[in-house]
C-alpha cells in the first residue's frame, strides 16, 4: 500500500472528503513514474485551491451544498504552502550569498617577484595598493593579488620606472586607496551572521504561522455549525457527525 | 458559476456522466472508452473536486470506496453550452481546411 501513501501530501481537507474514493483508484493504478507525477501535481493542485474538498452536508438528498467554510485568501493551507516557497527562496538566496561571500577573495596570490617581472615584460595594464595589498590586472584581463611591504618601495618605483619608458598609450594606471577597515569588518560580521538572522526569522514566521493555522480556526468552524442547527438548516446529526470529524 | 472555463478533464467528466451516475472508477474507463485519454487518479479526482465545488456534479450517496457521482442540472447546462461552442469551432475550422 505503498502508493496511498502519496496521498499524505494533500491537505487535510481535501483527503477526508476524497482519500477513500481515489485511494481505491490508485490501488488499482500500477506504480509508475506516471502515477507519481499525477499524484505529485494533484496534491499541489489542490493546496493552491484550500477551497476544494468542502465538506458537504448535503448528504444523500442531494438539494444542494451549505457553504461551511467560504474560501478565503489566506486560508492556513495556502498561506502555509506560501510559507514553505518562500522558505526555499530565502534558503537559495542564502546559499547564494555564502557562495558569493567565498568566492570573492578567489583572487590568485602571486609573488611580488613575479609581479615586478610582469610588470617589466609590459603585461600589466593596471595596479591598485591597498595598504600592504596590490591588486594587479594584466593586458590579457586576469587579475591577482600580490603583498607588498608597507610603506611600499619596490613596486611604486618599478611602476613609474616602467611608464617613464612607456608612450602614454600603453602606460600602467597606478593609484593607491585608501584602506577602510571600518566598513570592512563591519561588513563582514554582518554577511557572516546574515544566515543565522535569517534562519531565525524564518523559525518565527514558521511557529507564528503555524500558532494561527492551529488555533481558533475549527473552533470557528465549530460555531458555525452550531449556528446553522440552531436555524434547523442541519439536523442534530449531521451536526454530531461534523463535530467528531472536526476535533478527531 | 457556468461561465467560467472548464478543463478538457471536466468536459470529459461530464460527458461521462451526461449517461448515467458513475462512480470514479467507472469514469475512468468509460472516459478511456470514448476518448483514448487515461485520466491518472489525481487528475481525475482534482477536476471532480473542482466540478463538484462549482455545483456542476454532485455525490449520489455516502458510498466511501464507490461513491457514484451525477450532473446537476447546472451542469447539463454548462456541458451543453460548452459542447455547442466546440461544434461551433469544428464546424469553423472544417470550413477552413476545405477552402484551401
Amino acid at each position: 500500500m505503498r502508493r496511498r501513501s502519496l496521498l499524505r501530501l494533500y491537505p487535510q481537507r481535501w483527503r477526508q472528503r476524497y482519500e477513500d474514493e481515489i485511494g481505491a483508484l490508485v490501488d488499482e493504478e500500477p506504480l509508475s513514474v506516471g502515477l507519481v507525477v499525477d499524484l505529485l501535481s494533484g496534491a499541489f493542485d489542490a493546496h493552491l485551491h484550500p477551497e476544494l474538498g468542502a465538506p458537504s452536508l448535503a448528504g444523500s438528498t442531494g438539494s444542494g451544498q451549505i457553504p461551511l467554510a467560504p474560501p478565503s485568501p489566506s486560508s492556513p493551507a495556502a498561506s502555509t504552502l506560501r510559507l514553505f516557497l518562500l522558505l526555499i527562496a530565502l534558503f537559495v538566496l542564502g546559499g547564494l550569498l555564502y557562495a558569493y561571500r567565498s568566492q570573492t577573495p578567489a583572487l590568485p596570490s602571486v609573488s611580488l617577484a613575479q609581479v615586478l617581472s610582469e610588470i617589466q615584460d609590459g603585461r600589466v595594464r593596471a595596479v591598485t595598493i591597498e595598504g600592504s595589498r596590490a591588486t594587479v590586472v594584466l593586458t590579457d584581463g586576469r587579475t591577482e593579488q600580490t603583498t607588498i611591504p608597507e610603506p611600499d618601495t619596490v613596486l611604486a618605483r618599478a611602476v613609474t620606472d616602467r611608464n617613464r619608458a612607456t608612450p602614454p598609450a600603453q602606460q600602467i594606471a597606478f593609484r593607491y586607496t585608501a584602506t577602510s577597515p571600518d566598513f570592512s569588518v563591519v561588513g563582514s560580521i554582518f554577511l557572516s551572521v546574515l544566515p543565522l538572522l535569517l534562519l531565525v526569522a524564518l523559525i518565527l514566521l514558521a511557529a507564528s504561522a503555524f500558532a494561527r493555522s492551529r488555533g481558533p480556526q475549527r473552533y470557528e468552524l465549530l460555531a458555525r455549525l452550531g449556528d446553522l442547527k440552531d436555524r434547523g438548516v442541519i439536523t442534530d446529526e449531521e451536526f454530531q457527525r461534523e463535530k467528531r470529524r472536526l476535533l478527531r | 458559476m457556468g461561465s467560467q472555463k472548464l478543463s478538457s478533464e471536466a468536459v470529459l467528466i461530464l460527458v461521462s456522466l451526461a449517461e448515467e451516475p458513475k462512480h470514479g472508477y467507472a469514469m475512468q474507463h468509460d472516459i478511456e472508452r470514448i476518448s483514448g485519454r487515461r485520466l491518472g487518479p489525481g487528475s481525475l479526482y482534482g477536476a471532480i473536486a473542482r466540478l463538484e465545488a462549482a455545483n456542476l456534479i454532485e455525490a449520489l450517496s455516502d458510498k466511501g470506496t464507490r461513491r457514484p457521482y451525477r450532473l446537476t442540472a447546472a451542469g447539463s447546462r454548462t456541458l451543453s453550452s460548452e459542447l455547442e461552442a466546440m461544434r461551433r469551432l469544428a464546424a469553423a475550422g472544417a470550413r477552413r481546411l476545405a477552402a484551401r
